[in-house]
This record gives C-alpha cells, sequence and structure tokens, in this order.
C-alpha cells in the first residue's frame, strides 16, 4: 500500500506560481476578485508564500508553495463532525463534497490554514465554461474544499495499469503542479518504497516539514540547504 | 362598486373551464418536468434482433469512463433511406435530413462528484451491462424516467466482489 508524499525543493523554486495556475486550472477553482482578496476568501489550493531572510541589507526573499500537507496525524480530521474528511488508507487526507456541512471546524483547526470555505458558488467568465476539467467536480458554495494531490488521476492511473495488466509505477501518478513546475522542484511519489525518489529525498540531511514540533506529520517535505529561517 | 352579475350557467361554465385549464396545465407540466420525452421513441429490441451490437451505438465503454451515445451519423449508415414506415423513422430522417443532432436526454446520471468508469466495471469487472441497466438493451421503448443507481447499489456490489469502498474512490 503506497502513502503518497510530496517534495519540494524550495532552493530550485523561483516562485513562478506555474503550479498555482495549474493547480487552479486542473481543479477548476475559479478566479478571485480583488473584493474577495481583501476579505481573504481567496482559494487557491496550492498558494505561494513568499518568505524574507536576513536583515537590511542583506535580503533575501524565498518562496514556500504550500498545497495540502496531507498530514499523517491531521488536526482537520479530528474535529469534522460528519466524516466528510478523513485520512484514506494511502495517507491521503480526503474531503468528500457531498458529506460536508460547512461547518469550518476543520478549516480552523488547520495550523497551516490550508482549507479553504466556497463563500460563493464558483462562476467562471462565459469563454471558460467549456474548458473546465471535466474529471474534477464543480463544488457548491457552502462547502469546505483543498488540494486533493489530484487524486482523481490516481483513479485513472491505477484503472490504465490495471488494464495493462502491471502494477502501478513510479511517475503514473503525479499532481499537476509537479508536472508543471519549469525546475522540476516538485517530487512525488510512495513514501513508503525506499527505493522511490521522494523517500530518499525526504530521508535527506536537506529535508524538513513546516510547523513540525506540533506532530502533525506532514506528508509534504521541503529541502534546502543550511537552516531554514522561515 | 361595479357588481358583475352572472348567471349559475355561466358560473358554472366558467368554473368548468378553469378546471379544464388547471388539469390541462398539470398534465403539460408534469410532461415538461416530469418525465423523460426522449426526440423519437427510439427501439432497442428492432435493433438488439437486427444483430447490432452495444458497442456499435455506444462506442466507448471498452477503452473509457463514459458508454457514448451515438451520433447521427451511426443512423445514417442505415436511415438514409427508410427501412421501414413507422413514425418515428420518420422523424429520425427529419433530423438526418436536416443534420440536426438528436438531443437524447440522459436516463443514467451519476452526481458530478462520483467517478463511475464503463472500462472499469465492463471490461476489467467483466460486469454485464443488464446487471446495471436492466433490459434496456433489448426492450421497445425507453424508459419514461430518469433511473437513479443508489450509493447502495454500488457499495452492495463491491462488498460482493471484494472492491474498495473507500469514499474517495467513487467521490473524486
Ligand atoms: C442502434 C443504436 C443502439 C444500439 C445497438 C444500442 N443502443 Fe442503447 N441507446 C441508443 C440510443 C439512441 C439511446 C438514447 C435513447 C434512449 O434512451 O432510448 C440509447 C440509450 C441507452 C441507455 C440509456 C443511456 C442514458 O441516457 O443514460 C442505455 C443504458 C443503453 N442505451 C444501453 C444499451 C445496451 C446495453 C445495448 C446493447 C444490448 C444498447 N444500448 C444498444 C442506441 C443504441
Ligand atoms: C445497422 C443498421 C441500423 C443502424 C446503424 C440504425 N438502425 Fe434504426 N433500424 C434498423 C432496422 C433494420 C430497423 C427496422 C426497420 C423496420 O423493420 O421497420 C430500424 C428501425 C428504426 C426505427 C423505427 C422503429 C419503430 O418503432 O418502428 C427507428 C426510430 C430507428 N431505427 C432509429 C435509429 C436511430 C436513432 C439510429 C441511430 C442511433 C439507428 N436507428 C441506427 C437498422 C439500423
Ligand atoms: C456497474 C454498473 C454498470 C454497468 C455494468 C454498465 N453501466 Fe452503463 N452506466 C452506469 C452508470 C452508473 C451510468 C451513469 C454514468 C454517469 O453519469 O457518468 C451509466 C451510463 C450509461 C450510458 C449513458 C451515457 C454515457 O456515456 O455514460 C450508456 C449509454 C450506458 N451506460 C451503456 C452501457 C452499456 C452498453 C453497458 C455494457 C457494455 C453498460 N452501460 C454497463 C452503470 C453501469
Ligand atoms: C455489479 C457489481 C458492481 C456495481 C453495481 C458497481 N461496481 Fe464498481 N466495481 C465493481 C468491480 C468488480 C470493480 C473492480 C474492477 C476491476 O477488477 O478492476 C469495481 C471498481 C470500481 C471502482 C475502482 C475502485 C478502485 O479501488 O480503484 C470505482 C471507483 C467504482 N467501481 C465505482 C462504482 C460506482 C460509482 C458504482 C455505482 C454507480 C459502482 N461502482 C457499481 C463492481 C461493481
Ligand atoms: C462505490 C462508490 C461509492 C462509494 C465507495 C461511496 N459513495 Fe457516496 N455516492 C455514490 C453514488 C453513486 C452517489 C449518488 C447516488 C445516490 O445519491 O445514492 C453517492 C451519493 C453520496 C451522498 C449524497 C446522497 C446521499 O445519500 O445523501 C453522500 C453524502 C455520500 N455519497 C457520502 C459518501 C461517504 C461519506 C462515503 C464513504 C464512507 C461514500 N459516499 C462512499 C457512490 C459511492
Amino acid at each position: 500500500m503506497p502513502r503518497w508524499g510530496m517534495v519540494i525543493d524550495l532552493d530550485k523554486c523561483t516562485g513562478c506560481q506555474a503550479c498555482v495556475i495549474a493547480c487552479k486550472a486542473e481543479n477548476n477553482i475559479p478566479f478571485s476578485s480583488p473584493k474577495e482578496a481583501r476579505l481573504k476568501r481567496i482559494i487557491s489550493w496550492m498558494s505561494v508564500l513568499p518568505v524574507m531572510e536576513g536583515e537590511y541589507p542583506d535580503l533575501r526573499e524565498r518562496f514556500i508553495p504550500r498545497p495540502c500537507m496531507h498530514c499523517d496525524n491531521p488536526p482537520c480530521v479530528k474535529v469534522c463532525p460528519v466524516g466528510a474528511t478523513y485520512k484514506n488508507r494511502e495517507g491521503l487526507v480526503a474531503q468528500v463534497y457531498t458529506q460536508c456541512i460547512g461547518c469550518r471546524y476543520c478549516t480552523n483547526n488547520c495550523p497551516y490554514t490550508l482549507k479553504y470555505f466556497n463563500w460563493y458558488t464558483p462562476e467562471w467568465p462565459k469563454e471558460m465554461e467549456n474548458y473546465l476539467n471535466p474529471d474534477v467536480p464543480i463544488r457548491s458554495k457552502g462547502v469546505v474544499e483543498k488540494c486533493t494531490f489530484c487524486h482523481h488521476r490516481l483513479q485513472k492511473a491505477r484503472e490504465k495499469a490495471r488494464a495493462e495488466n502491471r502494477r502501478l509505477k513510479e511517475g503514473d501518478y503525479v499532481p499537476a503542479c509537479v508536472q508543471t513546475c519549469p525546475t522540476e522542484a516538485i517530487y512525488f511519489g510512495d513514501l513508503d518504497d525506499p527505493h522511490s525518489l521522494v523517500a530518499k529525498l525526504a530521508r535527506g540531511p536537506r529535508a524538513f516539514r513546516l510547523l513540525e514540533e506540533l506532530g502533525t506529520e506532514p506528508k509534504v517535505y521541503y529541502l534546502t540547504e543550511g537552516e531554514w529561517h522561515g | 362598486m361595479v357588481k358583475i352579475k352572472i348567471s349559475r350557467n355561466q358560473f358554472l361554465v366558467l368554473l368548468g373551464c378553469t378546471l379544464v385549464f388547471v388539469i390541462v396545465l398539470i398534465v403539460v407540466l408534469r410532461i415538461v418536468w416530469g418525465g423523460v420525452r426522449q426526440p423519437i421513441a427510439f427501439n432497442h429490441q428492432i435493433h438488439a434482433a437486427n444483430d447490432l451490437e452495444c458497442l456499435d451505438c455506444h462506442p466507448y465503454y471498452e477503452e473509457q469512463a463514459s458508454s457514448g451515445r451515438p451520433t447521427l451519423e451511426t443512423c445514417i449508415t442505415c436511415h438514409e433511406e427508410p427501412l421501414g414506415e413507422s413514425n418515428a423513422e420518420r422523424k429520425l430522417i427529419e433530423y438526418i435530413n436536416s443534420k440536426e443532432e438528436i438531443k437524447w436526454e440522459r436516463l443514467y446520471d451519476v452526481p458530478e462528484d462520483v467517478y463511475f468508469s464503463h472500462r472499469r466495471h465492463v471490461v476489467l469487472g467483466n460486469i454485464e451491462c443488464s446487471t446495471c441497466h436492466g433490459d434496456i438493451g433489448e426492450s421497445p421503448r425507453p424508459p419514461s424516467k430518469p433511473i437513479k443507481i443508489k450509493m447502495k447499489k454500488c457499495m452492495k456490489c463491491h462488498e460482493e466482489k471484494e472492491v474498495d469502498n473507500d469514499c474517495i474512490a467513487c467521490h473524486i
């Protein structure tokens, strides 16, 4: 049984936001207006956090792309009163929209603030309506959503492997952000497979995780040289 | 104040008209919103009897998630000239002549957030169409109502066949 995880090399990230756009296109996430931005209601399953390092005049800007951390010990799951969010056997933290009652306990309990509430019925400019991704449902107003590691792609990859009578292999299933990253800074795979690239990178000396001290056991690892001062 | 005087007879006629109007309205509304009215009463039975396979008209289920439904191009291969005398066929030929695609109503439809793959079930799972669709493939007329395949039914078979019932296997 795989345990899906991601590794993001911060030393390779240029902050270009291609992953953010790829994610929005893949997952039918609508554009946000300045009004929504002011209200802090932007939905962006992948978001890049800029971080200033050093002291003036020795400043350095760093970027941290942040998808859902798919915690092995997810705080959001503990507070869901209806079982709409849970961790499945492959470690994906799932969100079942039809089950969600929109109470937003989970958004509040996510220490990374990476769960998003649908305050509005999503809308697209007319020209774009034919360009939505048919593999991903459009969420309705009043439910919570978040990065799924593009698990609809897993479903297709698994079916394809099954049709070709073989096991799933590395690279069959990668989320849209990974596929898009121009500097190839994002890696994805099975953390429990000792030979996989992600497992090797996650074990390496450059690896760390966000807010590790909380014990959430995120499955998104970051790589950087030297100390992290984020 | 103006008083409108009507006789007993006039009143009854008026009442009768109103009643008829209401009934007609209800019937019309039921037809419009209630059941499914296909643009042409398509007869699966006749076509099955003529040795057509499901795949001839639903071309994708061996390779894709959806089965797909026939376009006029499929019908034209046989119906360019009338084969019989039925009204339904006459309508079809009107469509063919005007090159206007027939807008078939959907009968089976899972919600948008549910992933259902025909290939997975028909090819990899070796399940007959009739297990889920009953005898629609051999029936002389389309069902008049949309048919809902309930989650319970999906899960029950999965249990029997030891297939994963993880919520997000279906709820993408
Ligand atoms: C000659 C073409 C043709 C063949 C052959 C054919 N179908 Fe159809 N099928 C249609 C058309 C046209 C419709 C849409 C009209 C209707 O619902 O009856 C349809 C509709 C259906 C639907 C309902 C789809 C929906 O809208 O949800 C099912 C299920 C179906 N067919 C199953 C079968 C099966 C099973 C077979 C093989 C035993 C088969 N069909 C063979 C033409 C065909
Ligand atoms: C391979 C040949 C073939 C194809 C393809 C085909 N049909 Fe037919 N169809 C027939 C035959 C044969 C009959 C029977 C004619 C008869 O005996 O009256 C028939 C009869 C019909 C009738 C009349 C049924 C009745 O109630 O009497 C309709 C309507 C019809 N077809 C619609 C369609 C539509 C719509 C399509 C395309 C989705 C289609 N057919 C594709 C061969 C075909
Ligand atoms: C395990 C159950 C199951 C089996 C077996 C199955 N279907 Fe379906 N079928 C469904 C469901 C569920 C839908 C609705 C799918 C949706 O809404 O996306 C559907 C939809 C359809 C449709 C509507 C249009 C479309 O493109 O999806 C057609 C046509 C159809 N099936 C034909 C077939 C034929 C032909 C077979 C056999 C080769 C078959 N089905 C076998 C469950 C099944
Ligand atoms: C009659 C039995 C039957 C019914 C009914 C049925 N399934 Fe399945 N389903 C199967 C089988 C068997 C498989 C495994 C196929 C294989 O061997 O790859 C499967 C596999 C699946 C998978 C892939 C599971 C995985 O672990 O990747 C999904 C998703 C799925 N079905 C969805 C549905 C949905 C949605 C419905 C109801 C609309 C449904 N099924 C109804 C028998 C059924
Ligand atoms: C095998 C496929 C499958 C699995 C597994 C599955 N569902 Fe569903 N679910 C469906 C289908 C198909 C529908 C739409 C048909 C219906 O409403 O019954 C549905 C509808 C629903 C609905 C809305 C309709 C209702 O009954 O209220 C909810 C809520 C739901 N599912 C929750 C869940 C949860 C929670 C799980 C995991 C415990 C789950 N589902 C697992 C196929 C599945």
